[in-house]
């Protein structure tokens, strides 16, 4: 578990962010903002990937002490959160006084928003060799 | 066109390490010079049409880093460099200006780099510009740049449409826009420098320069430990890496003197505008319009505008985003940015062959009410241009709706709710005759080291206030002819 829990927090929020705006968009996004999201956690993880090694490894820490905020808060992992209240979660972190969250949270919405809005070319620059 | 060597070590007389502007055009003029050379390249190499432009796929491909590499300080600014063959040219926007002449008066007087005057830099900038088909759109510009210029016109500021290099071929896009291919150095100079008998050997980086017997010895990696050759030697070496990965290079090699110690960037900030009607569509160009009323320490501009970009624009305003959605054709993003006294460093970070260059920018509060300023003017013009509502890249603040909503913006841009970028780096290792500022002599050799030469951004004294590829291409031609002319 402790190796798996960074990719189950990035995949958990990226459905959080994501299935937010097709939320916000309602019915008339067609297709284009549905889930599932598992395109838009890959791209995440291959930019993630592709990141200076030791602000990767930041954020991987962040990212990780973002899961156990939720297990101290919520009484679980953030990925094994029921929707409602990762949705609190994220919104608490967005809003954060510490800049450390605000920022965290903001890495992953740039990410997903940059993905969720080019998904018709995603599939595509996903097959690419990294 | 790429070398494909085996494990031996690599011989030539130059080596150019990096193939952006100004590695490809350095790499160009020695072949055609009769000189061996050699061109490595950390990135792929990939035709220009490998993907679309500004999209996502161009990220995954041609940037450094995914685009993911900050500028560390209060605020962090994200940072957008080109890792790939023919660098930066292969994803920017191919604005092309002159350096502007009180910038070359300033670095010969304050820097005391020679032979700097306007009219000995103009037949390089000649150059250039023929070589790169410099020039203006043959036929309409795009509807979101155009505003720029309406709203210059009623404010009665300087506004200019600048020149892309960019050869149009005649034919027309959906939208009736001028069709043609970006002039980047994958289509004119590194073509130029193999046939010319110059080698290319891509997805390889120099990971140290180390000087003896008259000779460099340079340690390479390939990425992802490939096979690949271990070392090359070369009489010369021309660093051309960029203005982050050249200082990171020298400072590897133990070259650390005024190396990485004066960043300077153009910190740039965004607003999103609405408009009345559709000033944006899915085949909007590139946008060309600039104002100079307050060049060249503040410019104003439009930017890539697709809606990925618009909706990442808009991000601190969620609550507004099917509105943004539904309306995008009636939005674009648009910039202030600036030239200021800020400056930062460039050291390593990281274990092994492939540390990454780590940038910190200290954004003086200074800058920040600069910021502030061009933030103020950017707006009150797109109000002017008939701008119905405009979304700051502020957090926590609501949209404006008219030009009484400007008393909102503060004086000084917030450190920790603004969003900034910067696409401009230079100056990490300045040129010139005085060594208590200059890391090279004024034609880009480093003082005191035998046979190393920089050509790229990092040469540039100080920001330069316009879109730079103009003027390095210029040193490079400049240096290496200086070059030619006296080894």
């Amino acid at each position: 578990m402790p190796a798996r829990l960074f990719p189950y927090t990035v995949s958990a929020l990226c459905y959080e962010i994501a299935g937010a705006h097709a939320a916000s968009a309602g019915e008339d996004s067609g297709n284009e903002l549905a889930g599932p999201y598992n395109d838009i956690a890959r791209f995440v993880m291959r930019q993630h990937r592709r990141m200076p090694r030791l602000l990767g490894v930041g954020i991987e820490v962040a990212t990780i002490l973002f899961a156990f905020a939720a297990l101290a808060r919520h009484g679980a992992l953030f990925h094994r959160l029921p929707p409602a209240r990762r949705h609190v979660q994220v919104a608490a972190w967005t809003a954060s006084r510490l800049g450390p969250c605000r920022d965290l949270m903001k890495f992953y919405a740039s990410l997903v928003i940059l993905a969720l809005y080019s998904r018709r070319s995603l599939a595509e620059a996903l097959g690419q060799p990294e | 066109m790429i070398h494909a060597p085996g494990p031996e070590s690599l011989r030539c007389q130059d080596l150019v390490i990096g193939s952006g502007p100004g590695g490809a055009l350095t790499a160009a003029l020695l072949a055609e010079a009769g000189r061996d050379v050699l061109i490595l390249e950390e990135g792929r190499c990939l035709p220009l049409e490998s993907c679309e432009p500004f999209s996502i796929a161009e990220i995954l491909q041609k940037y450094r880093s995914g685009g993911l590499n900050p500028a560390f300080g209060r605020p962090k600014i994200a940072l957008a460099e080109g890792c790939c063959a023919g660098g930066g040219s292969e994803i920017n926007a191919a604005l092309y200006h002159r350096t502007p002449e009180e910038m070359l008066a300033l670095w010969s007087k304050r820097y005391e780099v020679r032979d700097l005057g306007p009219a000995e830099m103009e037949p390089h900038f000649r150059f250039c510009e023929e070589a790169l088909s410099v020039c203006l759109t043959p036929g309409e510009t795009p509807a979101a740049s155009r505003k720029l210029a309406e709203g210059a016109a009623w404010l009665g500021w300087r506004a200019m449409e600048v020149p892309r290099c960019f050869r149009y071929d005649g034919g027309a896009g959906p939208d009736g826009s001028p069709l043609g291919t970006r002039q980047s150095m994958t289509k004119t100079f590194l073509p130029r420098a193999i046939s010319a008998g110059a080698r290319l050997v891509t997805e390889t980086r120099a990971v140290t320069l180390d000087h003896q017997h008259g000779r460099w010895n340079v340690t390479l990696a390939r990425k992802d430990g490939a096979a690949g050759p271990a070392a090359a030697i070369a009489d010369s070496v021309f660093v051309c890496g960029g203005a982050t990965e050249t200082p990171a290079l020298l400072r590897r090699s133990g070259i650390t003197r005024h190396i990485g110690d004066s960043l300077a960037l153009h910190p740039t900030v965004k607003v999103v505008a609405r408009f009345r009607e559709e000033v944006n569509h899915e085949y909007l160009g590139v946008p060309v319009h600039q104002v100079r009323e307050f060049a060249p320490q503040m410019t104003l501009g439009c930017s890539v505008s697709s809606l990925p970009y618009l909706m990442l624009g808009t991000a601190d305003y969620p609550g507004h985003r099917e509105r943004i959605r539904a309306e995008w054709r009636q939005m674009a993003v648009y910039y202030a940015m600036i030239a200021g006294p800020s400056s930062g460093t460039v050291r390593n970070a990281g274990p092994g062959e492939w540390p990454n260059a780590l940038v910190r920018y200290r954004l003086s509060p200074a800058d920040l009410r600069a910021l502030g300023l061009g933030l103020r003017r950017l707006c009150r013009l797109l109000f002017a241009a008939g701008a119905v509502e405009l979304y700051p890249s502020i957090s926590g603040l609501p949209p404006l709706r008219s030009e009484d909503d400007l008393s909102r913006l503060p004086e000084e841009l917030p450190a920790d709710r603004t969003s900034l970028m910067s696409v401009h780096l230079f100056s990490s290792c300045p040129m010139g005759e005085n060594r208590a500022l200059c890391a090279a002599d004024s034609f880009g050799r480093v003082h005191g080291v035998p046979n190393l030469f920089l050509h790229d951004a990092s040469l540039l004294c100080t920001a330069p206030g316009v879109n730079s590829q103009g003027s390095i291409m210029a040193l490079a031609r400049r240096n290496t002819l200086h070059y030619l002319e006296t080894r």
